[in-house]
């Protein structure tokens, strides 16, 4: 027992510095919304800003919720000619001090596959994933499919 | 940088004309202008609602905003639309002379049904319009939009599409005034846009 107790008081020692490692503790999240659902079907696109409040960088790697089969972070992109396309952003390194402004036009957290549309006035929750297996849950609030911003 | 000191002196020289210019810029668009460089509108389309075949001629003596998307698009375009209504809240009164056209570049998926329902989901003064290949076609080359659809198998419902996101606007006779290329961004001058409708309006 003792030892039992010991060994879970090592794994734990470890635990905490890869937590730590990973920065998730020093991160804030502000302002996250989603737009309502227009049609079923169709997919929908979660917005906040991240915050990196530590020293060491950060980097966002994906997202996961159960509101959708598939969560995606997506980026927005205008060419020279002004058409605008959408494509996985890949890993996105938050450096110490930094914002990541997930808003709509530049970054969006995609959602696919949706359980159920989403319906203003409620909220889902939404795990973001970071490299070194760090997770950050936010309670994702949905606004009017008018809404601009945060704001509505 | 050498050329500093003999620009400001040239500055100083120009400033009270410059000043005086200011004060009155007829050409201050919020948009890009461009009468006389962009075909006047001419389309043949039909609208989601019910099915109804329409032209530019329908929309004779209102200021058109015309531009493209698909309803599986989650950012750019319930944004764009989104600011739309931001635009006719905006404009009060002055939105009766506003029409919104929304054209689908994505006619496989967008139903008639379902792109009714996105556009109305935003405001009645938008209309969202699909058109056969060879309408829709017509109507991006003559504005010279871009837009692309992924290959996909009949009925497929996940695949990619890119498309132009600026804003064509038209006096009411159907001539090209301005086109709005920073009106699908969360930034976009809300305030800039009522004052162009208000002022293509007048025009008309």
């Amino acid at each position: 027992m003792k030892r039992l107790f010991a060994l879970l008081l090592v794994s734990l020692s470890l635990l905490v510095p890869a937590l730590a490692k990973a920065g998730v503790a020093d991160l804030t999240v502000e302002a996250p919304w989603a737009r309502a659902s227009l049609i079923a079907g169709r997919p929908a696109a979660a917005y906040m800003v991240l915050k990196n409040t530590g020293t060491e960088p950060v980097t966002l790697t994906g997202a996961r919720t159960p509101a959708a089969a598939m969560a995606m972070i997506h980026k927005t992109e205008t060419d020279a000619s002004g058409t605008t396309s959408m494509s996985p952003a890949g890993d996105l390194v938050i450096a110490p001090g930094a914002t990541l402004q997930i808003a709509p036009g530049g970054i969006h957290v995609m959602l696919m596959n949706l359980a159920q549309p989403l319906k203003e006035g409620t909220s889902f929750p939404l795990t973001l994933l970071f490299a070194g297996g760090g997770t950050l849950d936010v309670e994702v609030p949905v606004l009017a499919a008018t809404a601009r911003g945060p704001g509505g | 940088m050498s050329e500093g000191p003999s620009r400001r002196a040239a500055l100083a020289l120009l400033g009270g004309g410059a000043l005086a210019l200011a004060g009155c810029k007829p050409q201050d668009w919020y948009g890009t202008d461009v009468s006389g460089a962009l075909p006047d509108l001419r389309f043949s389309l039909s609208r989601a609602r019910d099915g109804k075949g329409l032209t530019q001629d329908d929309f004779r003596g209102q200021v058109v905003a015309l531009f493209f998307g698909y309803t599986y698009c989650p950012d750019i375009c319930p944004l764009t639309l989104a600011n739309m209504v931001a635009l006719t809240d905006k404009l009060g009164g002055d939105a009766a002379k506003l029409s919104v056209l929304f054209v689908t570049v994505d006619p496989d998926r967008d139903t008639p049904a379902a792109l009714s329902q996105f556009v109305a989901a935003f405001t009645p003064r938008a209309t969202g319009l699909i058109g056969t290949p060879d309408q829709l076609a017509d109507v991006t080359r003559r504005y010279r939009v871009t837009y692309k659809v992924a290959p996909h198998a009949p009925g497929a419902t996940d695949y990619a599409v890119s498309h132009g996101k600026t804003v064509y606007v038209f006096d009411g006779q159907g001539k090209a005034r301005v086109i709005w290329t920073e009106f699908a961004d969360a930034t976009a001058d809300i305030d800039g846009a009522a004052g162009d409708v208000r002022r293509i309006a007048a025009m008309a």
